[in-house]
């Protein structure tokens, strides 16, 4: 459920709002950092650097955009991408964190986890094919074009419908 | 630089895979353009639900024990300073401004809010038991925070190269203590000693 006095907080840059914000959300911002960075550390510092960033700038978020725990998770997931990318390590990590011993206590809800599976498993196959390698496993953009064989281009079209589709099968009205 | 609005951008953007100055465009549109606004949030959205189900987030018991007992309990810290981060902010804001304390604990956070800064890990040197610990500091070097478990009066030096300046000792607060050097001395790393003996060392990049 949404809590439309929170996000309000947020966006007016009220104090209260990051506080409650971090409290609700921090944890699910600091497990999508881990899967992309495998470092608990570095996962948590990411959430750090996310919420200080949003205190300076002010004014990144507003409730019409959407859901502010769907705001706050892509902008620590971005940060995480960030981090990886800057440091020359390329997807690497995300292929590791799906083994390593901390994600085995993180296991989704297996009714969530086949829900996915499912809206997948229902794209056209070249676009569940797409955002299984370019979302799931964390490959670039230029790395998901070679193995596919496609342009570059190509792969962004698809993965944006593919996300498109998704969002009808998995998004409720209670985000 | 779009011809009406930012399109297939906006899940490109939600995904993190445009280049800075994609990025900046993406924001200056959508600044002005609720459309493309809900179109951004909507792909933000979707990714919130497929993360909810690739992995689960982490329970209460479970953070709990991680930073406790976990493997990496010197990150404890991390977590300890932004909760501090987010009471501060809190605090700071709701008490009148002839209320508002003028020293630390605000100090170190407005100093982290108005530069760039970096982190570095303390880690134990020799066989000494030591307590997880992390330094934040200024890229300017211009102050540095000494965050660490636990309650001990370590004392807190700079070092660089060969010299040696003592900056202060760590000040216990709660479960964690810590020291702010509002204006730090050049050093390539920083020390916490126990009298004589180094517990722990930091090197800033
Ligand atoms: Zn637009």
């Amino acid at each position: 459920m949404r809590d439309s006095a929170l996000e309000r907080a947020f966006a007016e840059r009220q104090s209260w709002g990051y506080e409650a914000a971090y409290r609700r959300f921090g944890a699910r911002m600091y497990t999508t950092a881990l899967r992309v960075l495998a470092d608990r550390g570095a996962a948590q510092d990411c959430v750090h650097e996310v919420m200080l960033h949003l205190w300076k700038r002010g004014d990144a978020y507003q409730p019409e955009r959407g859901a502010l725990e769907a705001f706050l998770v892509t902008c620590s997931r971005n940060r995480a991408l960030e981090r990886l990318r800057s440091a020359g390590r390329q997807s690497d990590a995300m292929r590791r964190a799906a083994t390593s011993d901390e994600s085995e206590e993180l296991v989704a809800d297996p009714i969530e986890r086949e829900r996915i599976a499912r809206a997948i498993d229902a794209l056209p196959a070249a676009q569940a094919q797409t955002i299984r390698f370019a979302y799931f496993k964390g490959m670039t953009l230029a790395e998901t074009a070679s193995a596919l064989g496609e342009p570059v281009g190509t792969i962004k079209s698809r993965l944006s419908a593919a996300l498109r589709t998704l969002r009808g099968s998995l998004v409720t009205a209670d985000v | 630089m779009f011809e009406l609005h930012i399109g297939e951008l906006a899940e490109l953007y939600a995904l993190g895979e445009l280049d800075p100055s994609e990025r900046a465009a993406v924001d200056a549109h959508i600044a002005g353009c609720m459309q493309c606004l809900r179109r951004v949030g909507e792909a933000e959205e979707t990714l919130l639900a497929l993360e909810r189900g690739v992995l689960a987030q982490p329970t209460p018991e479970l953070l709990d024990r991680r930073m406790r007992f976990g493997a990496s309990p010197r990150r404890y810290a991390a977590y300890a300073l932004a909760a501090a981060a987010g009471l501060v902010l809190g605090i700071l804001t709701m008490l009148p401004g002839y209320l508002r304390p003028a020293g630390p604990p605000q100090a170190p956070l407005l100093a982290m809010i108005n530069s760039h800064f970096n982190h570095a890990q303390f880690a134990a040197v020799g066989s000494t038991k030591a307590p997880g610990a992390k330094v934040i500091y200024a890229r300017d070097r211009s102050w540095l925070y000494i965050l660490a478990d636990g309650s001990e009066h370590y004392a807190v030096y700079a070092i660089n190269g060969t010299a040696s300046t003592r900056l202060g000792d760590l000040q216990p607060g709660g479960s964690t203590s810590a020291l702010y050097v509002a204006r730090a001395p050049a050093a390539n790393a920083v020390e916490l000693r126990d009298g004589a003996t180094v517990v722990e060392r930091a090197a800033l990049r």
